[in-house]
C-alpha cells in the first residue's frame, strides 16, 4: 500500500534525524538547533550532485553527507565554545542565514525548489526497495548513536555533560569532541536529506524550517531526551499523528487547531508528565545527573 | 468562519488502528452507481487556510449545481478534500493518499511548492494533476501529466508590458520589484516584455522584503524619469510605496500585477490610488455576469467577499473541468483512469467555464500552458473598475 | 632568590578583574620541584582564581604562565593539563555519572576518548594504553584505600570520599604540577593522614605540590613555604612561621573571615 509505506519511509528517515539530534542535543547537551538544514544541505548537494555533477544517483547521498559535515564544521568551529542560550541564537541564525543562501541561489531552484531529481529506485516496489534501504541506515544510525554514547568516546561525552570545565582541567580537549558529534550528528542528517531527494524528487527552502527542528525536538523528547530507542517511537508517532488525525472528519477550524498545536503540545504534555519520554528510563547513560539528589 | 465545506472523504476506522483500517475500506452499497470522484489538495490549516478553504467552498457550491442539475450522465460529481497546508511533505502525503487510497483519477492542487512537490507523485501513479492557482513558470516543465489551468506567472507580465507599450504608448519604463523568487522572476519577464515590444526599461529597481521605506529607490526612479512605473511587489508594501512615490513627486503612471487588486490598497492609499492600473487574470462581474452573481452567492452565504476572488473563481470552475473530462470518458465508455482523465483534457478542446471563460490547454513539446486572457482595472472614484481586456 | 631546585612553574605579572572585583593583581610566584607551596588568604582572596589561571580554566587579562620555562598562557586547559599541570576543585568535582574508576581513568594522559577515530578502531596500541590506565586507576584508588569503591556511582560516596577520588584522579596525570584546592576540608582524621602522606610522597618524588588550606595547623607540617594572598595580591611570601608569626597578616585573617 503506497500511502501507508510511503507514512513508513519518512518514519524512517525521521527516525536518523531525530536519532542524530538526540546525539547532539540529549547526549551531548548542546542546544543547537540547525539539524533542518544540515537535513536540507545534504538533500540539496545530494541532488545536485546526480542532476549537474554526473555522480551515479547511488553515490550521490555521500556527497550530502559530506556537504552537511562540512556546514557543521562551520557552524561549530566558532561556536561551541560558546554555550546554552547563546549556541541555540548562534544555531538559530546558521539556519536562516543558510536558508536564505539556498533561497537566493538560482542554479539550485532558489525559493521555488529544485524539481526533477532523479530517483534511487524505480518501478512499482520503489517505495518498498527504498523504505528497506533507508531502514538499514536508520538501523546503523541508532547503532552509531548507542555506540557513540557507551565506549571510550561516550564517557567522554557523558562526562562532558556533567561537569565541561573539570574534564577540560583534566586534559580532554571538549572543543574536539563538541565538534565531533555535531558533524556526526550533521553527517547523519545529511544522509537523511540524501535518501528524501532521491525518493521525493522534488527539495524547497520551506521543507527545512526552523518549525522542523521543533518537530524533531517533539521526536526526541516524545521518544525519550537521551535514550537510544526513543528516536523511532517518537518519529513514528510525530510522523504518523498528524496523518490519522486528517482521517478524522473534523471541520477545518477544528481540525487547524489541533494540528496547529500537535507539536507544541505533545512536547508540554511529555514535558510535564513524562519527562523522561516513552523510552528515556532515569537511569539511561548519562541520566543520573536528573536522578542525583 | 460559515459552514463547513461538504467533506466526501470517507470516514475511516480510529485512531489506533487507522492504518489497519485504510487497507480494508468500507465500501458504499452499489445499488446506485457509484459516484464520480475527484480530489482537491488545499491549504484547510495553517498559515494559508482562509484561502484553502475559501477555494474550497468554491468548489463545493459548484459541485452543488452540477449535482443538482443532475451531476455527470446521472451520476453524482464528488470531492475528496485533503488538506496540504501548504507544506510540500504534507502535500506529499495528500497526494499520494488521493492516488493510491482514495484512487481519484484527478486531483486539483494549488500553490506553487505543493504542485511542485507532488508532482512525481502524480506522474509516478498516472493522476492527472491540475494546478488552479500556483504562478511559478516551472510548473509548465513539471512531467507527462501535470498541467495548469491557471495563466502561469509569463502571461500577466508579457500583456501588460507589451499592452504598456503599444496600445498606452509608453516608451520608458521604471520597473521597481521585490527581492525574492516571484518579484525576481516576475521583475524579469516584464522587463524583456517591454524592451521586446520596442520600449527602453529606464531604471530597474529591487527592494528588500522587510523595507518600509523606498526613497532611495524613488529618487533613483525619479532621476531616470520614466514614463510608467511598474510594480513587481507583494501586498503589503504597495500602499506605501505608492504613497511615498507621490510624495516624492513621482506623478507617472503606477501599474502592477493582479497582486495590487486588493480592498487593503484602495483603504490605504485613499484619493492617493485614483489611477492606479492592475491586471487581473479572472474576469469582473463586468466582463461575465455570472462573476457578479458569484460575488452575490458570497454575500448571501458568509456576509463577505472571497479572500483572494480570482483563485476562487478558478476553483469554482475547477469541477466544472472534473464534470467535463468524466463527461468525455463516459460518453466514449472509457474507464474514467488517470491516463483517460489525462487524454480527456488533452483532447476535449477548449472548455467554456463559467466563471474564468474560455479555457485552453496548451500541450507542445513537454510545456503545459495555458493562454487567457488578461484584464485591466483601474482606480477610478475608490473602487477598481475595467479598463481593458488584452486578449490572448 | 637563590633557589637551591629549578624552579617548575613561574607567574608573571598575572592579572584578572571579573567587573570591578580584582581576583589576580599582578601576582608573580615560583614553584619549585619537591617542594609543597602553602597558600593562604581569607576567603575571595583569590586563591581559587590563582589555580584557575594558572591551569587555564579562565583566561588571563595580563601577564604570563610558564611552565619549565614555555609560555604557555595561550593555551587552552586541555593542553595544559597535558603538559603535565594536574589539580583538584574545592568542590571536588566528580562526574556523578560515572563510575569511580571511571572518573580516573577519564584523567588518564593517554585516554583516546576524544578522538573520534581512535575510539573507532581501537588500534592494539591503543587497546593496551586503555588497559594500562585501568591498571594504574585502580592503583591509584587502592593508593588512597578507596579500592572497593571502584564500581560505585559517586552519588554513593561521602564527601570525605569523594575528595580522596578527587585526589586519586589528578594524580593518574603524572606531570611536574600538582595544585591541590582544599584538599583536607571535610575529611576525616583518619583520611586526612592518608592524605598528607600522599602529598609528602608526590612532592618527595620532585612534583612542585601547591596546596590552598584554611586548615593552617596541618598546612604548617606540610608545606616549607608559604604564600599570604589578599585582594588577589601575593601579600608576603616566606617559610610558614615568619606568615603565621606577622601580626599584620593575622589581622587580615582572622579579620577578613569575620
Amino acid at each position: 500500500m503506497e500511502y501507508v509505506l510511503t507514512i513508513l519511509a519518512l518514519i524512517v528517515l525521521w527516525t536518523i534525524l531525530s536519532a542524530s539530534f538526540n546525539l547532539v542535543i540529549g547526549f551531548a547537551g548542546l542546544l543547537i538547533v540547525a539539524q533542518p538544514l544540515f537535513y536540507g544541505i545534504g538533500a540539496y548537494a545530494t541532488a545536485a550532485a546526480a542532476m549537474f555533477l554526473g555522480v551515479p544517483v547511488p553515490l550521490a547521498p555521500l556527497l550530502g553527507i559530506l556537504a552537511a559535515l562540512l556546514a557543521s564544521i562551520v557552524l561549530s568551529v566558532p561556536c561551541v565554545r560558546v554555550s546554552g542560550d547563546y549556541l541555540l541564537i548562534a544555531s538559530i541564525g546558521f539556519l536562516l542565514a543558510g536558508l536564505q543562501v539556498i533561497r537566493n541561489t538560482e542554479s539550485i531552484g532558489g525559493a521555488g525548489g529544485l524539481a526533477h531529481i532523479p530517483a534511487l529506485f524505480e518501478g512499482p516496489n520503489r517505495t518498498l526497495w527504498f523504505l528497506l534501504v533507508s531502514g538499514a541506515f536508520a538501523a546503523a544510525t541508532l547503532w552509531l548513536v548507542r555506540w557513540l554514547v557507551s565506549g571510550d568516546f561516550g564517557r567522554a561525552v557523558v562526562a562532558m555533560r556533567d561537569d565541561e570545565e573539570a574534564l577540560a582541567g583534566l586534559g580532554r580537549d571538549v572543543l574536539r569532541i563538541k565538534v565531533f558529534l555535531v558533524a556526526v550528528s550533521a553527517g547523519c542528517a545529511g544522509l537523511a536529506g540524501g535518501l528524501y531527494a532521491l525518493h521525493f524528487q522534488f527539495v524547497s527552502p520551506d521543507q527545512f524550517e526552523l518549525l522542523h527542528a521543533a518537530m524533531m525536538l517533539a521526536c526526541v523528547i516524545v521518544g525519550g531526551i537521551g535514550s537510544t530507542l526513543g528516536p523511532p517511537v517518537g518519529a513514528a508517532i510525530v510522523i504518523a499523528l498528524p496523518q490519522l488525525i486528517t482521517m478524522l472528519e473534523m471541520p477545518p477550524a477544528v481540525m487547524a487547531a489541533i494540528q496547529g498545536m500537535l507539536f507544541t503540545g505533545l512536547v508540554i504534555a511529555f514535558l510535564f508528565l513524562r519527562p523522561q519520554g516513552l523510552f528515556g528510563s532515569a537511569a539511561a547513560v548519562g541520566g543520573s545527573r536528573v536522578e542525583a539528589k | 468562519m460559515g459552514n463547513a465545506p461538504r467533506i466526501t472523504r470517507r470516514t475511516l476506522g480510529g485512531l489506533a488502528l487507522g492504518a489497519a483500517a485504510l487497507a480494508a475500506p468500507a465500501r458504499l452499497a452499489r445499488a446506485q452507481q457509484p459516484p464520480l470522484r475527484f480530489g482537491v489538495l488545499l491549504p484547510m490549516t495553517g498559515r494559508a487556510a482562509f484561502f484553502g478553504n475559501d477555494q474550497i467552498a468554491a468548489t463545493s457550491w459548484a459541485l452543488e449545481r452540477i449535482n443538482a442539475a443532475g451531476g455527470v450522465a446521472g451520476r453524482r460529481l464528488e470531492m475528496v478534500t485533503i488538506d496540504s497546508q501548504a507544506d510540500p511533505q504534507t502535500g506529499i502525503n495528500g497526494a499520494t493518499r488521493l492516488a493510491t487510497v482514495d484512487r481519484v483519477p484527478l486531483f486539483f492542487v494549488s500553490w506553487s511548492a505543493v504542485v511542485n512537490a507532488v508532482a512525481p507523485v502524480a506522474n509516478r501513479e498516472r493522476v492527472l494533476q491540475i494546478s488552479s492557482g500556483a504562478t511559478a513558470p516551472g510548473i509548465a516543465r513539471l512531467g507527462e501529466y501535470v498541467f495548469t489551468m491557471y495563466p502561469l506567472a509569463d502571461v500577466e507580465g508579457i500583456a501588460a508590458a507589451t499592452w504598456h507599450v503599444r496600445s498606452m504608448n509608453r516608451r520608458r519604463a521604471g520597473v521597481l520589484y521585490i527581492n525574492n523568487e516571484s518579484g525576481i522572476d516576475g521583475a524579469r519577464v516584464y522587463r524583456d516584455a517591454f524592451q521586446a515590444a520596442g520600449g527602453q526599461v529606464v531604471a530597474y529597481e529591487a527592494y528588500d522584503p522587510r523595507a518600509t521605506d523606498f526613497t532611495g529607490v524613488l529618487l533613483r526612479l525619479r532621476t531616470a524619469n520614466p514614463d510608467i512605473l511598474w510594480i513587481q511587489g507583494d501586498v503589503p508594501e504597495i500602499p506605501a510605496l505608492v504613497s511615498q512615490a507621490r510624495r516624492l513627486g513621482l506623478n507617472q503612471t503606477v501599474a502592477t500585477t493582479s497582486i495590487g487588486q486588493n480592498n487593503r490598497v484602495l483603504e490605504q492609499l485613499g484619493p492617493a490610488a485614483e489611477g492606479l492600473l492592475v491586471t487581473s487574470l479572472a474576469p469582473g462581474p463586468q466582463d461575465r455576469p455570472a462573476v457578479g452573481a458569484y460575488i452575490e452567492e458570497w454575500r448571501r452565504r458568509e456576509s463577505r467577499q472571497p479572500n483572494g476572488l480570482p483563485f476562487t473563481q478558478y476553483f469554482y470552475d475547477a469541477a466544472f473541468v472534473a464534470a467535463s473530462l468524466f463527461g468525455w470518458t463516459l460518453q466514449r465508455n472509457l474507464p474514467p483512469s488517470g491516463e483517460n482523465m489525462r487524454r480527456a483534457l488533452v483532447e476535449h478542446g477548449p472548455f467554456d467555464l463559467p466563471l474564468t471563460g474560455e479555457l485552453r490547454i496548451d500541450v507542445a513539446e513537454g510545456r503545459h500552458t495555458v493562454r487567457k486572457p488578461v484584464y485591466v482595472l483601474q482606480v477610478r472614484d475608490g473602487a477598481f473598475r475595467p479598463h481593458a481586456t488584452i486578449g490572448v | 632568590m637563590a633557589a637551591e631546585r629549578a624552579a617548575i612553574l613561574r607567574l608573571e605579572g598575572l592579572e584578572k578583574r571579573f567587573g570591578g572585583v580584582v581576583a589576580a593583581d599582578r601576582l608573580s610566584l615560583s614553584l619549585r620541584a619537591g617542594e609543597v607551596l602553602g597558600v593562604v588568604g581569607p576567603n575571595g582572596a583569590g586563591k581559587s582564581t590563582l589555580f584557575n589561571l594558572i591551569c587555564g580554566s579562565i583566561p588571563a587579562d595580563a601577564g604570563s604562565v610558564l611552565l619549565e620555562g614555555r609560555d604557555i598562557s595561550r593555551l587552552a586547559a586541555h593542553r595544559r593539563a597535558r603538559l603535565g599541570i594536574s589539580r583538584t576543585w574545592q568542590h571536588v568535582r566528580l562526574f556523578p555519572s560515572l563510575s569511580v574508576l571511571d572518573n580516573l581513568v577519564m584523567s588518564g594522559q593517554s585516554y583516546p576518548g576524544e578522538s573520534l577515530l581512535a575510539a573507532l578502531f581501537r588500534p592494539p596500541a591503543l587497546r593496551r594504553a586503555m588497559a594500562q590506565m585501568t591498571r594504574a586507576a585502580e592503583a591509584a584508588l587502592e593508593a588512597v584505600g578507596m579500592s572497593h569503591r571502584a564500581g560505585h556511582r559517586v552519588a554513593e560516596l561521602s564527601y570525605g570520599q569523594q575528595k580522596l577520588v578527587g585526589l586519586a584522579r589528578a594524580l593518574m596525570n603524572e606531570g611536574p604540577v600538582l595544585l591541590l584546592d582544599e584538599p583536607l576540608a571535610g575529611v576525616d582524621p583518619r583520611n586526612q593522614i592518608t592524605m598528607r602522606a600522599i602529598i609528602d610522597r608526590e612532592a618527595a618524588r620532585g612534583r612542585a605540590v601547591c596546596v590552598i588550606e584554611h586548615n593552617i595547623g596541618v598546612l604548617r607540617e606540610l608545606a616549607a613555604r608559604m604564600v599570604f594572598m589578599f585582594a588577589g595580591r601575593a601579600e608576603a611570601e616566606g617559610p610558614p612561621a615568619a606568615i603565621l608569626g606577622d601580626p599584620r597578616l593575622r589581622r587580615i585573617y582572622f579579620g577578613g573571615t569575620a
